[in-house]
């Protein structure tokens, strides 16, 4: 498994493909925090887009590309509340289909939600591993190396985000 | 592994399995990505010169700070029809069909809730927006149960949870009635949906009864690969008035049509009660009252980030506190009335800000939450308080920023 940073590198060499890679290791993630924003998942997938789009368009400006992850997570942040602010009404408009129906508004459950919000207030670096390893579901050796980090700095980053998502839930009496 | 590590990995996982039953979005990218103009992303030369820049100005505009923002969102179960035509012409067009709808009353249901959207709107007789009134139950608004009364670019809110009626600037309401009403229009559903068949986009079925009692029923289906994939509507036709009285939405889901909204017309050209246009009378006398329509709240943006602006709006909130400058605080805090403020906080006195963190996104509307800590002096007895004091943009008023909720 190619890590991001040699990804990063193919797609700034030409290798326009090589991005499928990185949306689909990211996809969920991206998309998790787009919804933690929107509330929505079609407009949270619309955010996705942009963000992975942008991302491609931003990515010579990517001083470390090993920290792509976290930098792509701070531009589907952006994105979402770009779309949270300028187009409430029209997107909401449009957007209300069958996931509505099986999620009765199209949103998660406020448990989940609130799980979401709790990640989403994570180090980055922690959000990031949480959302590699359970959201995309890669073991740990996997997060290691796409993340470039090792293995052990992997495993303690996971047992840290899990204490500090202990204590929110907690504080959320969930 | 400790059962608390088994609990959070589990709940985890139930979150992955939620997220994982979306659509892959690979394609939707890849496509676009296709699309750019370039094909290797932008170079971008001057990003350390803007980098450099913005750092600049974030020290420079330090002092700036925020706004109060109210969103008055219409939502209707509606936006269905490919905006095949301009924004501007297509509003044009409703208007001049509008001629003959002076009034209307909009009922916009959804599964699961009992009560629906409301709108009262009253239209000139050149087919523009008179006065409009838009009732939302709490499960449409972030805000909670609220209504709305618009009149010239003027709109009156009132938030019955939090019980207060905010006067702002608005331009949004009127376009998104007459947006909706483009929708309605039988007219110009007709002619959308003979369109739309004409290019292939929808095949359109009409059932005209031979019963005169019974409505024309008008189907809509939008196939597979189309723009709006798998939708259905069903418009219900008066053959009397040849007017719209209902539309169902459906959406194609696992071989089947499920339902997934309800509007109901009502009204038509049945005058409506000027009261119905009139907060006033519904707003209790204790409600707090904020103009927002004679003041600028909030600070402004410039060229600041949105998280960047947040932490000035709570910086420059908390420090007009200490300053007992309430007439600023109540500005930054959504055009609240100084004396209110003052009043409010009488029992207590700012010593000084002791943290203020990074924002996050809120989990329930577009404002940024901003972690604060501040030493408070009551009764003579210091203590520190922690707060997350939530920041939007202001509506009505681009650009500005303000502290929206309460702290």
């Amino acid at each position: 498994m190619q890590s991001d940073a040699e990804i990063t590198k193919m797609v700034l060499n030409g290798e326009k493909q090589a991005f499928a890679a990185l949306v689909e290791r990211y996809e969920r993630p991206v998309r998790a925090v787009a919804l933690n924003v929107l509330r929505d998942y079609h407009r949270a997938d619309d955010a996705a887009q942009d963000a992975f789009v942008k991302a491609y368009e931003k990515l010579p400006g990517l001083r470390k590309p090993a920290a792509f992850g976290p930098w792509l997570m701070r531009i589907t942040r952006r994105c979402a509340l770009d779309s949270a602010r300028r187009i409430p009404k029209r997107a909401s408009l449009e957007l209300q289909t069958a996931e509505e129906i099986e999620s009765r508004d199209g949103r998660l459950d406020p448990d989940k939600q609130t799980l979401l919000a709790a990640v989403a207030r994570l180090p980055e670096a922690e959000q990031q591993v949480i959302m590699l390893r359970y959201l995309g579901s890669n073991s740990v050796n996997e997060v290691a190396r796409i993340a470039g980090r090792s293995v052990g700095t992997v495993t303690k980053q996971l047992s840290r985000a899990h204490g500090r998502l202990r204590k929110m839930l907690k504080e959320a009496d969930l | 592994m400790t059962a608390h590590e088994n609990n959070i990995e589990q709940k985890l996982q139930q979150l992955a399995q939620a997220l994982e039953s979306q659509d892959s979005i690979i394609p939707g990218v890849m496509s676009r990505i296709e699309a750019l103009p370039k094909g290797r992303p932008g170079k971008h030369d001057n990003q350390k010169s803007i980098l450099m820049i913005r750092r600049i100005i974030m020290n420079r505009f330090t002092k700036f700070a925020a706004a109060a923002v109210i969103i008055i969102s219409v939502v209707l179960a509606i936006g269905v029809w490919n905006k095949s035509m301009p924004a501007a012409y297509a509003l044009e067009c409703t208007i001049r069909a509008n001629h003959g709808v002076r009034y209307i009353h909009i009922k916009d249901f959804k599964p699961g809730q009992s009560d629906p959207k409301e709108f009262w709107i009253e239209f000139s007789e050149s087919g523009e927006v008179m006065n409009a009134r838009l009732d939302f139950p709490a499960w449409a608004s972030a805000d909670g149960e609220k209504a709305v009364v618009w009149k010239e670019d003027k709109a009156k809110v009132w938030f019955k949870k939090k019980n207060t009626l905010t006067t702002l600037m608005d331009k949004t309401v009127a376009t998104q009635l007459l947006e909706a009403m483009q929708q309605l229009n039988p007219r110009l559903a007709v002619e959308r949906l003979k369109l739309q068949q004409a290019e292939g986009k929808a095949s359109v079925e009409i059932d005209e009864p031979a019963d005169k009692s019974k409505p024309i029923v008008v189907t809509a289906t939008y196939p597979p690969q189309g723009s709006i994939p798998g939708r259905r509507l069903i418009l219900f036709v008066d053959p009397a008035t040849k007017l719209v009285s209902v539309v169902e939405f459906y959406q194609l889901k696992d071989g089947e049509y499920r339902q997934y909204g309800l509007t109901e017309y009502h009204g038509y050209n049945q005058p409506i009660d000027p009261a119905v246009f009139a907060l006033e009378n519904e707003v209790p006398t204790d409600a707090m009252r904020v103009d927002q329509t004679t003041q600028e709240i909030g600070l402004v943006q410039g060229r600041l980030t949105d998280q960047e602006i947040a932490v000035e709006v709570v910086c420059q909130f908390l420090q007009a506190l200490i300053a007992a400058d309430y007439a600023k605080a109540g500005r930054i805090y959504s055009g609240v009335p100084a004396e209110l403020l003052e009043q409010k906080l009488a029992a207590v006195k700012f010593v000084r800000i002791v943290s203020i963190g990074e924002p996050t996104p809120s989990t329930f509307n577009d404002s940024l939450k901003v972690p604060c800590e501040y030493e408070i002096e009551a009764d003579g007895v210091k203590s520190v308080s922690q707060s997350g004091i939530y920041v939007r943009p202001v509506h009505g008023q681009p650009g500005r920023w303000s502290i929206d909720g309460g702290f």
